[in-house]
C-alpha cells in the first residue's frame, strides 16, 4: 500500500534539507524508535508500538538508496521483523522537498511504500492508513516548531545555529566513515505521545538520539515507524 | 497460536484487583470473558507479563434495576444481557445489540465491561452505550469514579481507564418508553459490524421528541451523528422526515477504508443503516 504524507514548514529549503539530515535534532521528533547503530549509509534499529492490548516490537535495519542534494529527494528503504516472529513489514520511503509556492517556506512530500508479508499481508490498510497520516502530522508539527527557530538564512544570524549550514545545506555527500553506536548515554526522552489531543498514550516509544557523527538516520526512522505501523494492521486480523 | 508466558492473577475483591494493576503498570492486562483479548495473545500481538482476572469476582456480575438507572456489572455476559426481562424493557437498544454480539459461543463468554473496555471500534457495545448516554464505573486503587460513554472512548482500542483501573458497572439509563433499534451490516453470519447503527427514538404524539443515533466502525471511537439527532428533533414521525434527516448520517464521521469496505461505502451504509434504524426505532 502507498501512503502519501505532505505538509510545509516554515523554512527554506536548503535550510529544510539540512535540518532533516541533522538526526540529533530530529530524532526526537519521531513518535517511537530507538536507533541501535548507524554506519555509513546502513543502520539498525527498532520500533516498539503499544496501542490498546497490542504491544510489539519490531527489529530490523534500512539504507539509503539515494540522496540527491540537488533535487532534495531522498530514497530509503527500510525491513523490520516482528521480535516474536509476528510478521515482517519492508517500507520504502521517498522524501521530497520542494519550495512553496509563495517562495517562504518549504513543501515536504512523504510517500512511503510499504509491503507487508505474513499474516498481514491479506489485510487491507485501514487504520494503518490513519495512524500513519496521524504520526506523520505530529513529526510535521514538531518539525516545523524547529524550522521556526531557525535563524533567517541571509542576515547574518543573530546567534550562529550550531553545526547547521543554513545557506548551503551543505551536509556534504559523505558520510560519516566511523560507525557510530548510539549511546544510551545520549538519549532524548520523548514524553509518551499523544495522536490526538484527547488520546491516551498511543505510547510510541521513546526516541533515541544519537551521538554527534550521526547524521541522516531520520529517513531511516521514518520508515521504521511506518514499518511498525503494519501492528495496527494486524489488529484487523480480529475483525 | 500459542501465547507468550505470562503470570497469572485471579484476585477475589476488586481491591485487590487495582492493587496488582498498580504494581504491575504497563505489563499488566485484565482478563474478562476474553473472547478478544485471547486471541491477541494466541497470536502474540499482546504479551504481558501478567494476567489479573477478575472473572471470580461475583460481585461484578448481574443486573440491578434502580429508580431511573440499570445498573449492569461489568462481568454480566452479553448471553445475560441480551437475555435479560429488565433490559428488554427498559433498554431494549442494549439487549438486541448484546444479542447480535459475535455468536452463541461468544455471548456467553464475552462482557459488557469487557466489550466496553476492549474498545474495538467495530464493537458493537460502544455505540450502544454512546446512544444510550451510559454511565461508567471505574474502580482504582485510588477509588471509585464515574465516566459518561462520550469520555470514555478515546482512540483505537482506547479509553480513558487510566493503568490501575477497571470498569465495574455500566449504568443505563431507563429508556422504557423509547423506540430503541440497532442494525448491523455485516458479510458473513459471524463478524464485527462493518458498519453498525444504534438508534433510540422518543414519540410525543405525531412527531419525534427525541432522537439519539450512534455510529460504529466510522472512526477510531463510536460517534454520534449528531446532524442527524437535530434535524429531527420535533419533526414529524414519518418516513419522509427520517429519510432526511438520515442523509446526514455521515457527516463527522471518518471512516477506514479495507478489504471489507471503502470509506465511501462505510459513509453509504451510515445513512442507508440509519434510516432503517430510525424508522424501525419510530415504530413506523
Amino acid at each position: 500500500m502507498q501512503l502519501e504524507h505532505t505538509f510545509t514548514v516554515a523554512a527554506p529549503v536548503e535550510q529544510a534539507w539540512a535540518l532533516l539530515l541533522d538526526i540529533e535534532r530530529i530524532a526526537p521528533c519521531m513518535p517511537g524508535a530507538t536507533l541501535t547503530s548507524f554506519s555509513g549509509d546502513n543502520f539498525e534499529g527498532n520500533v516498539r508500538v503499544k496501542l490498546g492490548p497490542v504491544n510489539m516490537t519490531y527489529a530490523g535495519k534500512g539504507r539509503f538508496l539515494e540522496k540527491d542534494e540537488a533535487a532534495h529527494r531522498m530514497v530509503m528503504e527500510a525491513s523490520g521483523r516482528d521480535a516474536r516472529g509476528g510478521g515482517t513489514a519492508k517500507a520504502t520511503v521517498t522524501g521530497t522537498l520542494k519550495a512553496a509556492d509563495d517562495g517562504a517556506g518549504t513543501v515536504v512530500t512523504v510517500v512511503t511504500d510499504l509491503a507487508v508479508t505474513g499474516r498481514p499481508a491479506q489485510f487491507g490498510r485501514g487504520m494503518i492508513a490513519d495512524v500513519g497520516g496521524r504520526l506523520i502530522g505530529q513529526f510535521a508539527d514538531c518539525l516545523a516548531s524547529k524550522l521556526s527557530e531557525l535563524p533567517a538564512p541571509e542576515p547574518t544570524p543573530a546567534e550562529p545555529a550550531p553545526a547547521q549550514e543554513p545557506e548551503t545545506g551543505e551536509p556534504a555527500s559523505v558520510v560519516e566513515p566511523a560507525a557510530v553506536v548510539a549511546e544510551p548515554a545520549a538519549a532524548v526522552s520523548l514524553a509518551p505521545v499523544k495522536v490526538t489531543p484527547a488520546a491516551e498514550p498511543i505510547d510510541l516509544l521513546h526516541v533515541t538520539g544519537v551521538s554527534g557523527a550521526v547524521k541522516r538516520a531520520v529517513p531511516y526512522v521514518v520508515g521504521f515507524v511506518l514499518g511498525g505501523l503494519v501492528t495496527w494492521l494486524l489488529l484487523t486480523l480480529l475483525t | 497460536m500459542i501465547p507468550a508466558a505470562f503470570d497469572y492473577l485471579r484476585p477475589s475483591t476488586v481491591e485487590d484487583a487495582a492493587a496488582a494493576l498498580a504494581e504491575a503498570g504497563d505489563e499488566a492486562k485484565v482478563l474478562a470473558g476474553g473472547q478478544s483479548l485471547l486471541p491477541l495473545l494466541r497470536l502474540r500481538l499482546a504479551s504481558p507479563s501478567l494476567l489479573v482476572d477478575i472473572g471470580g469476582l461475583a460481585q461484578l456480575r448481574g443486573i440491578r434495576v434502580e429508580d431511573d438507572v440499570l445498573a449492569i456489572g461489568a462481568m454480566t455476559t452479553h448471553a445475560e444481557v441480551s437475555s435479560s426481562a429488565e433490559v428488554q424493557a427498559d433498554a431494549p437498544l442494549l439487549a438486541a445489540a448484546a444479542g447480535a454480539v459475535g455468536d452463541r459461543q461468544v455471548r456467553h463468554r464475552g462482557t459488557l465491561g469487557g466489550s466496553l473496555a476492549h474498545a474495538d471500534p467495530a464493537g458493537d457495545l460502544p455505540a450502544v452505550a454512546l446512544a444510550l448516554d451510559a454511565q461508567l464505573v471505574l474502580a482504582g486503587s485510588g477509588g471509585r469514579r464515574t465516566v459518561g460513554a462520550a469520555d470514555f472512548f478515546t482512540d483505537y482500542f482506547t479509553t480513558a481507564l487510566a493503568g490501575d483501573e477497571l470498569l465495574v458497572e455500566v449504568r443505563v439509563p431507563r429508556l422504557s418508553s423509547w423506540g430503541a433499534c440497532y442494525e448491523k451490516f455485516h458479510r458473513t453470519a459471524q463478524a464485527w459490524a462493518t458498519v453498525g447503527v444504534a438508534a433510540v427514538v422518543r414519540r410525543e404524539n405525531g412527531s419525534i421528541a427525541e432522537a439519539r443515533v450512534a455510529l460504529t466502525n466510522v472512526g477510531p471511537t463510536p460517534v454520534r451523528a449528531v446532524a442527524v439527532e437535530q434535524a429531527l428533533a420535533g419533526a414529524d414521525a414519518t418516513a419522509e422526515a427520517i429519510a432526511a434527516a438520515s442523509g446526514h448520517a455521515a457527516e463527522g464521521t471518518n471512516p477506514t477504508s479495507d478489504l471489507a469496505a471503502s470509506a465511501e461505502f462505510r459513509k453509504h451504509l451510515a445513512r442507508v443503516l440509519t434510516r432503517r434504524a430510525l424508522h424501525a426505532a419510530a415504530g413506523l
